[in-house]
């Protein structure tokens, strides 16, 4: 962005808007926005400048009256470079809490001497895990497991060998063959249904109707309509 | 005599956009006249020529010298 220059701003506006007023300083604004630096038009009468960075310019002298002219006037006070910081805070009502105002508390140690008393019960029951533990690990032996399971389940290398040789040896025309001949065995063919649907059974007769004494007429109450 | 020789810093070709959609090419100029500026100034693209530059120039110039006279 151009930076702003209010030289060159009044400079601008005497040489090509001669004719002085908020119309002509709105077109200068639509037509040379380099020249405003961002600003925007503001004041009831729209013959003021407003920087981004906080000053206000006055650009016309006795805004809508026949001795109206260009001018450029700094109406902040904060002199040819404006306030040090426009945005800045203003002191305030609050100040930081004084945190040593707050105690903090004593550490109390509840929960070390129960850990250690439970830790302490615990002492003789993992020692018998322990014990346990080394028990299963001798009795564990890998040898009788391999001799069980020789004893009990055939080898698979030889079962699965045989498997295979019989698969080398089968012949894939015979099983087409085969299953060729299937045709002549299983007929396939579509046929009426050769059984006779089983007689209908009569229904469960009812009985008659109960006789009206038994349940005699209630009169059901009118109700009023809904509007 | 206040010294108000032109310093041109930057002149490139813009476009613009008209509220309507349409667009049209400018050249923008950049410029000081002495110590005063920057002066921004734009220009028709298929009307600018150095003489219209050089008026544009001059007229600022003239009211540069009114105002410090």
């Amino acid at each position: 962005m151009t930076p702003f220059n209010g030289d060159a701003l009044l400079v601008m506006l005497l040489t090509f808007y001669p004719i002085v007023g908020p119309a002509a300083l709105a077109r200068a604004r639509a037509e040379r926005p380099e020249y405003f630096a961002g600003g925007v038009i503001i004041g009831r009468e729209g013959d003021a400048l407003l920087l981004p960075d906080g000053r206000v310019f006055d650009l016309i002298f006795n805004v809508n009256t026949p001795i109206q002219r260009w001018q450029i006037l700094d109406v902040t006070g904060g002199g040819p470079g404006g306030p040090d910081h426009p945005f800045r805070n203003v002191e305030g009502p609050l100040v930081p809490i004084d945190e040593s105002a707050f105690v903090e508390p004593t550490p109390h140690a509840v929960f070390t001497p129960l850990v250690a008393a439970s830790y302490q019960e615990l002492t003789p029951r993992d020692n018998a895990i322990g014990v346990s533990q080394t028990t299963l690990t001798e009795a564990s032996s890998p040898g009788d497991l391999e001799a069980a399971l020789s004893a009990t389940i055939d080898p698979a290398f030889p079962a699965l060998n045989q498997e295979l040789a019989s698969l080398d040896q089968s012949v894939p025309a015979d099983v087409l063959d085969a299953a060729r001949q299937q045709g002549f065995v299983i007929d396939a063919r579509e046929h009426d249904l050769d059984e006779h649907a089983p007689p209908e059974l009569p229904a469960d007769d009812p009985g008659p109707p109960p006789s009206r004494t038994d349940y005699p007429d209630v009169e059901i109450p009118q109700l009023p309509p809904p509007f | 005599m206040v010294d108000l020789t032109p310093e041109f810093t930057d002149i490139r070709d813009t476009v613009r956009i008209e509220r309507d959609g349409t667009t049209a090419r400018e050249k923008r100029v950049s410029f000081y006249l002495g110590k005063f500026g920057p002066f921004v100034e734009y220009f028709d693209a298929a009307t600018f020529s150095d003489g219209l530059l050089r008026g544009r120039v001059e007229a600022l110039a003239q009211t540069l010298r009114a105002v410090h006279s």
